[in-house]
């Protein structure tokens, strides 16, 4: 017999999202991703910044795990062997030998390793590890840095800081988005008043009006500086140059008049929704990577790692919100207007109340499923960034920073050691299966498109 | 109509004024400047410096900075690099060239592919094909650039070292002895240069907007007029072309504006990873080398050509679509 039909919005969204196999794929790959992040220390079977001076490993191929016993021929516990490290005559190059004679080691599981502990959320101190194998053998499931640095532990641990950049990231910028945006919808129309009339000045006016006035008096000046020192400056002396500048002259002169003629009589006003949507303009009109690289500039490259890591995030979220804000503004907008909003109104609720209880809801899957959205981009920026050696940087790790390794020293980098290009499958990864999980939400929070 | 454009255009001052005041601000606001690693020079005086500095007229006030720059921009004088010695133009322009061999055969390549892609996928809906698709389109959406330019350079060396035929080759624009070609035999090797760039390039587009073509095809085709064509008799064929095609492609003529300071803006990380010689490595030399003027001058054209593009792209809309009314 079939179920009765789920009567709630939500079990019905769950439902439909069950649906799409490839969301319920992806939202099981992510959380095998954030496990693993979170868990870092647990899941790498060495500490991210270990190598050994002696015998050094550098740029070791990931470890080869044999199954079959070589002297029985059967099927064994996995196991590998110890490497001994060569110098090739001709390339220089170091290459690794397998080296039987040291013995089998075999592939423990839950091991512990007292010379390298970690720590869980930065409370726990553990130093159980899913597996590893017994000195002096090595396991390097993705082969080694040029310092020898286990590239599988860096994998697990860069993933930490991609992860969770994309989110945080993300909510800057949709943090930005929805104040600016709900803001810019919600009093569109109406303009805030920004200077007090002298015939107005009662009460607390007394205190404001006198200060509008002098900001805008402020303002005025400015505008007649700037335009004299644009002629002042002026360094052409033929007649365009004179019409220029006389143009900008009239121009600075025009507003002063404008504002005099303003401040005194009524209250300059200024519309939020002009203002926000103008700026979303400024912020778009320039190519959203130069602008991330300008604005990572301004910052020196060698400053406090994890200070790094948060500008990251800010200028991520700083590139991000301008579309969210228009989208959102334009949700408001709409809702600003239907009846029940009206209603709400006619029946004397505050702003504060309405943008609560009926904008902000409005906005909620919208909200839900385009952060689903935009996350993978915000982990493309940011691997893209650190690629380009503007990111974070050592001693954290992120998947962009370890795929750098395969640009730097050439071609031969890794066309000799093709496992550097690991960490770009692991963005692959995280990136794909948040779009296929945003896909899934859109589809189970959208009436119109289930199906 | 009229209007409309000149009031677009009067809105388009304060936007070109606030974008150039924010880029030359936050170029401003990186520490230093151009001369400061001049400084670490032991072999450079500082009365050197000092002379440069006036010079270069970096030791104004930032606002008569930007008011000079601006003087000049007005002139369309978009100021001097300091690091090659020469009118911004002058150095951006070969660059923006050399971008554009990548740039405008992608974009043709994106717009042929990802359209019939997107029909193809919302005539044939949930078909194995439309599937197919669907996922390779997303995953051209996951992966990076950069690392599909890697991954692409690793087969075609490793094609290399097997079989020892060099099928495209994996970095650079032109190959040793291009200054002795013919003519021909030069772009014939520029074109041979570009293939791969190309195809990287577009790799991550096709996805999206395959994937948007779809989305508007299915959605046409979902509306009563085309149950009304169809129910009146006319062929399939008439029914999704001149009917749902023809509403499908509306918004994307809105894009096409868009196109414009993409042209100039470069192909990206592409042209880092494979060694081409175009906008993206350069913007990022100046960068480092705080070559104010470049940077500046840079983001300005791309400013003003984002602006007549969305300019254009109202424009096109109101002619195609006749629902659209400016008053």
């Amino acid at each position: 017999m079939e179920r009765a039909a789920p009567s709630t919005g939500l079990a019905l969204a769950l439902r439909q999202f069950r649906r799409h196999r490839l969301a319920v794929w992806g939202g099981r790959i992510l959380l095998v991703l954030y496990l693993m992040a979170a868990f870092a220390g647990f899941f790498s079977p060495y500490d991210p910044n270990y190598y050994e001076l002696y015998p050094p490993k550098g740029n070791h191929p990931p470890t080869r795990i044999h199954f079959v016993d070589p002297e029985t021929g059967r099927l064994t516990r996995p196991f590998v062997y110890a490497t001994r490290r060569t110098i090739d005559p001709v390339t220089l190059q170091p290459r690794y030998e397998e080296d039987p004679s040291q013995g089998k080691f075999y592939i423990r599981f839950f091991v512990r390793t007292p010379d390298q502990p970690y720590t869980l959320f930065k409370v726990f101190r553990s130093d159980l590890r899913l597996f590893g194998v017994d000195a002096p053998g090595k396991i390097f499931l993705m082969g080694t840095d040029n310092f020898g640095r286990d590239l599988f532990s860096r994998v697990v641990y860069g993933g930490q800081v991609s992860l969770t950049i994309g989110i945080l990231s993300a909510l800057v910028s949709f943090a930005l988005g929805l104040l600016l945006g709900g803001i810019a919808g919600y009093f569109s129309g109406r303009p805030f008043a920004l200077s007090l009339p002298p015939k107005a000045w009662r009460g607390v006016g007394w205190f404001l009006g006198p200060l509008s006035l002098a900001l805008w008096l402020g303002v005025a000046g400015g505008a007649v500086f700037l335009a004299w020192s644009f002629a002042r400056l002026s360094p052409g002396r033929d007649a365009l140059s004179f019409l220029v500048d006389g143009v900008v002259l009239l121009l600075g002169v025009g507003a002063v008049v404008l504002i005099l003629r303003r401040v005194f009589r009524e209250p300059l006003r200024i519309d939020p929704d002009d203002l926000i949507m103008r700026t979303v303009e400024i912020i778009a009109a320039i190519p959203s990577l130069f602008l991330l690289i300008s604005l990572r500039a301004v910052f020196p490259t060698k400053i406090d790692p994890l200070f790094t890591f948060y500008l990251v995030v800010g200028l991520l979220g700083f590139i991000g919100w301008g579309g969210l804000a228009r989208v959102v503004r334009g949700i408001v907008l709409s809702v600003r207007e239907m009846d029940y909003v009206q209603a709400a109104r006619a029946l004397g609720a505050s702003d504060g109340r309405i943008i609560a209880r009926h904008v902000l809801p409005a906005t909620a899957s919208y909200v839900i499923v385009s952060l689903s959205l935009t996350i993978p981009g915000f982990i493309l920026g940011e691997s893209g960034l650190s690629f380009l050696g503007l990111g974070v940087t050592e001693p954290y790790t992120s998947w962009g920073l370890l795929l750098q390794a395969a640009q730097q020293g050439g071609f031969a980098s890794f066309t000799d050691r093709p496992w550097v290009l690991w960490p770009g499958f692991f963005i692959f990864l995280a990136v794909l299966s948040w779009n296929f999980l945003g896909d899934g939400l859109r589809d189970a929070l959208d009436p119109r498109r289930r199906r | 109509m009229t209007a409309y454009v000149l009031r677009r255009i009067l809105y388009l001052i304060p936007t070109f004024f606030g974008a150039t005041f924010l880029a030359f601000l936050i170029i401003q606001m990186a520490p230093g400047d151009y001369l400061t690693q001049l400084e670490l020079d032991p072999k450079v005086t500082p009365e050197t410096i000092a002379r440069l500095r006036a010079q270069f007229g970096l030791d104004r006030p930032v606002y008569e900075q930007y008011l000079l720059w601006m003087n000049n921009l007005l002139h369309l004088n978009l100021g001097y690099s300091f690091a090659y010695q020469a009118p911004v133009l002058e150095v951006i322009w070969p660059r923006v060239v050399n971008s554009m061999v990548i740039v405008i055969p992608s974009t043709l390549l994106l717009y042929l592919v990802a359209i019939p892609i997107g029909v193809y996928g919302a005539v044939r809906q949930y078909s194995f094909g439309d599937r197919l698709l669907s996922f390779l389109a997303y995953v051209g959406l996951s992966v990076p650039s950069f690392f599909l330019a890697l991954i692409a350079i690793y087969v075609l060396l490793q094609i290399k070292f097997r079989t020892g035929v060099q099928v495209f080759p994996v970095s650079g624009m032109t190959s040793s002895g291009f200054e002795q070609m013919p003519p021909l035999r030069q772009l014939l090797d520029i074109a041979w240069h570009a293939v791969v760039p190309i195809l990287v390039a577009v790799a991550n587009d096709i996805a999206g907007l395959s994937r948007l073509m779809r989305g508007q095809m299915l959605e046409v085709l979902s509306q009563d007029f085309i149950r009304t064509a169809r129910a009146k008799g006319l062929s399939e064929r008439v029914v999704l072309y001149k009917h749902a095609f023809r509403n499908a492609v509306i918004p994307f003529v809105a894009t096409l504006g868009g196109l414009l300071p993409s042209l100039i803006s470069g192909a990206g990380f592409v042209e880092v990873v494979m060694a081409w010689p175009g906008i993206t490595p350069f913007f990022l030399d100046a960068i480092a080398n705080q070559d104010l003027y470049v940077i500046a001058g840079f983001l300005t054209v791309s400013l003003v050509l984002l602006m007549i593009g969305n300019l254009i792209s109202d424009l096109l809309l109101a002619w195609v679509d006749p629902r659209i009314r400016y008053e």
